[in-house]
């Protein structure tokens, strides 16, 4: 009995690895038992992707390391991040899980054996960082994914065009080939002033095709000769402009022109073939309309009671509060700085980023007019001949959170020098719409506490008042002073109002 | 009722029943509090807080939501004390309360927010209900939860009630959630990754050092003294040799074994209210979608212990965890982000009791030649005398600034003799060849009570940090 145990003690460690068993063991919590991702598809699948076939390396490269920022993924984009393995798993089970991987669920890919794991663990052995989708295509390509323009050919031409130029009339600085079949211009230029055509052909079903064009500056895109869409002007992204077109099944000509003046740049075209719910995306950069890979989920007050939005907006720090006001009048307060930092009308806020996946990174207000008020300490002791805002605040400042009104509108609370500073906001609509801060002081500081109200540039610059672009704030019950490029008051009377319209 | 011969199932023991959420809300529970007149508060990822009537009755059908708040960041930690909801959300300790009596909250105070943020998503920040002189004790995950980018990432603080921040630990990686002994010691569960071969359960002994340097330079900000630079590629028994204030992983959970992502902790008080085990903890966890049971010791000062695997199958990760004295387990979770064997986007769910003890090892102790089991029942003696009934396998892993770590320096322990006592319901087992540091997995076959049951689990891990004297 005791040999027959000693046996089978010995015995273990010589058995090959079972992949299905590691497979269950350390992936299947996420991409998901029938490899379809977990979760009804919020993880990225191994079954049917081009990823884990093909040349194995990319597949052990992922394992080994990991892999973070976006991913597409048989057509749908994750951002998630896949941890790396290759200190947790030895060369035999990594063999054993992918040779099961590319052998399972329909995918149909040659085992991957212990060497080719030990050769790329042994070439990337001084690797510390996750790697990146754009990364690994670069060194392997996904196999049997076709480009999605082929014979894709890009014009380039240098020049300051503020609308869209006669291109016949024009002589181009360079002419590509473009084996990926993605509209770029990247590759050319990120900088001021040019312009490009690009010209491929498109292999469609027969139907109606939705298009997809969106760019900064202008673009126009053409199927078969007609133009299709068009963005004339100069302008940001967010412009989208989307057509059906009835095609038959075939080979279609495809033709972008594009345009850049100054600023940033943009250019995202897609096509989203009838019966199907997915954009293709025939440009490198994909569009914001639809190529985001979260749900928009825009908060607004309800009931007419203020949204409150604890969370990274873009614009303030890390300690943003932003409150969404009735009447399309929203603001982003920091606690970090304890101060309100921007103001905006239109739309709140959209928490689908947030609220989809890890929620990474900050999300801009969703409203069109932002004004950015200040980003910096508000509260300091400012001398009366002090022109400039302090740079480190001598007052000691506590944030202490903040009291919703019956009607639900915040007021901040912060402990400064000694006192008790009540910040309240509100949206009026009379005689205008409007947002209503009133600042109350509790207490009397050490000495005269000063706090900020706008740092940047104002104009009409007046005890009661100053605008800046299109926005106006007043004050009652206090005053304005001005620095270089700051607005204060000092909080010397119990009460004070001010008023921002625009 | 089934024979006695018929496989032990869960069902028999604890019944485990979801509670039905408020329609057409997304309830990625972070937190869980429980409120006088048995009300529960949970609070979502998303930041709403609401409050819920009726999941102590036996008709779940008849609970009722009340929102209570909006707006939060991300709470996870978060408890009832003197008529004001407290939690710990990512910036900071806020103690919120209805002040005027319409059932819902207006007054948000903010308590402390001296810790760091960045907007990284990763930054949590996991608190515990008040300790014995009304402080809350904070995890605070590295940024990333690789790097260190924001002041005491990677360390564990205290709040005192008035706002106070008292830098306690250092060494943390990846918090999932925290909680007490019966003793009134924290522990919290740190998971697998830098640093971290395993996921573990940790002692948050003040002063000492959890293993992840990542964030060992934020002690200058307190003039506290430099933590251990371990040496990567070292093991945590080397290591903690070198420097008195790193203690070891409590009770470690082997990867892949025993979950793979742990999160809430609670100590069982409940004086037998959910069964036998009495002082034991359980810990909740995201990745399988279960709860394991944890017997602690303290030996040479050092807490360590077994992990059984105990309750499974919820519909969702679980991420927090509390148990009510009258022996309900409330839990819920999500797995945004972080995927789950329960496939449900989110879940609420309580767990009772049935009554019935199952046939299971209820504590496994170390001794000064082996380890002594007891039962929840009186063994089978001539089964649990024969050494052929037990095997062990024992391992540790690679502390390392590399992701996790195999299993290394396996060692196969042998059972010299197993002495059952007279009352049928301890085993003393002596074992040769135990590590020192090592996690000793011990599995037991053909061993049931004598009234016939089957062990439920017949297996447990348990972290040998020290051998008792």
């Amino acid at each position: 009995m005791r040999t027959i145990l000693f046996l089978t003690t010995l015995a273990l460690p010589l058995m090959a690895q079972d992949g299905g068993q590691l497979y269950g063991l350390y992936c299947s919590a996420c991409h998901g038992a029938d490899g379809k991702g977990a979760t009804g598809g919020q993880f990225p699948p191994l079954a049917g992707s081009e990823w884990p076939l093909g040349n194995p390396d990319r597949a052990i490269k992922i394992v080994l390391h990991g892999l973070h920022q976006p991913i597409e993924v048989s057509g749908k984009t994750y951002n998630l991040e896949m941890p790396p393995q290759g200190a947790a798993l030895p060369d035999d089970q990594i063999s054993a899980i992918l040779t099961y991987v590319r052998a399972s669920w329909g995918n149909k890919a040659s085992a991957v054996s212990v060497d080719q794991v030990k050769k790329v663990r042994a070439a990337t052995a001084n690797r510390k960082d996750h790697w990146t989708a754009e990364e690994l295509l670069k060194l392997h390509p996904l196999e049997n994914v076709k480009p999605p323009l082929a014979n894709l050919i890009s014009y380039y031409y240098k020049g300051s065009y503020q609308s869209m130029p006669d291109f016949s009339k024009l002589k181009a600085a360079a002419v590509e080939e473009e084996p990926s079949g993605l509209i770029d211009y990247s590759s050319y230029a990120n900088t001021d002033g040019f312009a490009m055509v690009w010209e491929g052909e498109l292999q469609t079903p027969a139907g109606k095709h939705e298009f997809s064009l969106d760019s900064d500056d202008g673009s126009r895109l053409f199927v078969d000769g007609a133009v299709v869409a068009e963005i004339k002007t100069i302008g940001p992204t967010g412009r989208t402009v989307k057509k059906a077109v009835d095609l038959k099944a075939g080979v279609h000509k495809i033709r972008v022109e594009y345009f850049e003046f100054s600023g940033n740049e943009g250019l995202s075209v897609g096509v989203k073939f009838a019966k199907e719910k997915r954009m293709q995306w025939l440009s490198k950069e994909k569009g914001k309309a639809s190529g985001k890979s979260w749900p928009e989920i825009m908060l607004a007050p309800v009931d007419n009671r203020p949204a409150i939005y604890r969370n990274f907006i873009q614009g303030t720090t890390a300690r943003g509060i932003g409150v969404g006001f009735p009447g399309q009048i929203n603001i982003a307060y920091s606690a970090d700085n304890l101060s309100m930092e921007m103001l905006w009308g239109g739309s709140f806020i959209d928490a689908g980023h947030h609220w989809t996946d890890r929620g990474v990174g900050y999300e801009p207000p969703a409203g069109e007019t932002v004004f950015a008020l200040s980003k910096q300490k508000a509260y300091a002791f400012a001398s009366e001949s002090a022109t400039a805002w302090p740079a480190a605040s001598q007052a000691t400042t506590r944030f202490r959170g903040y009291q919703l009104s019956p009607q639900g509108n915040p007021t901040f609370l912060v402990e400064v020098a000694g006192a008790r500073v009540f910040d309240g906001y509100e949206s009026v609509t009379d005689p205008s719409p409007s947002l209503l801060r009133t600042l109350r002081v509790d207490g009397k500081p050490a000495q005269t506490v000063s706090l900020l109200v706008h740092s940047g540039a104002h104009e009409a610059a007046q005890p009661e008042s100053f605008t800046v672009g299109e926005l106006t704030v007043r004050i009652t019950g206090g005053k304005f002073r001005y620095g270089t490029n700051v607005v204060m008051v000092d909080l010397t009377s119990p009460q004070a109002q001010l008023r921002y319209s625009w | 009722m089934g024979a006695l011969s018929a496989a032990p199932v869960q069902s028999d023991f604890y019944k485990r029943e979801p509670i039905p959420l408020p329609p057409g809300e997304v309830m990625e529970i972070g937190s869980v509090a429980l409120l006088p007149g048995q009300k529960v508060a949970v609070a979502t990822r998303r930041g709403d807080i609401w409050i819920c009537d009726g999941a102590y009755g036996e008709d779940l059908s008849k609970v009722t939501w009340k929102k209570f708040a909006q707006g939060q960041h991300e709470p996870f930690g978060m408890f009832w004390k003197d008529g004001w909801l407290w939690m710990t959300q990512r910036p900071e300790v806020s103690r919120i309360k209805d002040a005027d009596g319409d059932g819902v909250a207006d007054t948000f105070e903010t308590i402390c927010a001296e810790w760091g943020i960045n907007g990284d998503y990763h930054e949590y920040a996991f608190g515990t209900e008040p300790d014995k002189e009304g402080n809350i004790w904070i995890t605070l995950c590295l940024t990333g939860s690789g790097g260190a980018a924001s002041n005491w990432r990677g360390w564990c603080v205290r709040v005192t009630p008035d706002g106070k921040m008292i830098p306690t630990c250092s060494g943390i990686r990846s918090p999932g959630g925290m909680g007490f002994n019966a003793k009134g010691d924290v522990f919290y569960c740190d998971n697998q990754g830098l640093w971290n071969g395993s996921s573990s359960i940790k002692w948050l002994k003040p002063g000492s050092f959890q293993g992840n340097p990542t964030g060992n330079k934020y002690h200058k900000l307190a003039n506290l003294p430099a933590p251990p630079e371990p040496v990567s590629g070292s093991r945590v028994e080397t290591e903690r040799a070198k420097f008195p204030t790193y203690i070891p992983p409590a009770v470690v959970l082997p990867h892949g074994k025993v979950g793979q992502s742990p999160t809430g902790i609670v100590a069982d008080t409940t004086d037998g209210n959910f069964g036998p085990w009495k002082e034991q903890l359980y810990v909740a966890e995201q990745c399988h979608s279960q709860i394991q049971r944890v017997c602690l010791e303290q030996v040479n000062g050092i807490y360590q212990g077994a992990v059984f695997p105990f309750l499974e199958g919820f519909e969702a990760g679980l991420i927090p965890i509390r148990l009510d004295p009258s022996g309900v387990i409330f839990t819920g979770g999500s797995n945004r982000g972080w995927a789950s064997r329960g496939s449900k986007p989110f879940t609420f769910e309580r767990v009772r009791w049935t009554g019935k003890v199952p046939f299971e090892m209820l504590t496994m102790f170390a001794t000064t030649d082996g380890f002594e089991l007891t039962f929840t029942e009186p063994v089978d003696k001539a089964a649990a005398a024969d050494v052929k009934n037990y095997s062990m396998a024992a391992w540790t892993y690679i502390l390392q600034s590399g992701y996790g770590s195999p299993e290394v320096d396996k060692a196969t322990p042998t059972i010299a003799s197993a002495t059952v006592s007279p009352d049928g319901k301890k085993v003393r087992l002596k074992v040769d060849g135990r590590v020192k540091g090592h996690v000793h997995h011990l599995q037991l076959k053909n061993i049931k009570a004598a009234s016939g049951a089957e062990m439920w689990h017949p297996q447990a891990y348990y972290t040998l940090n020290e051998i008792p004297k």
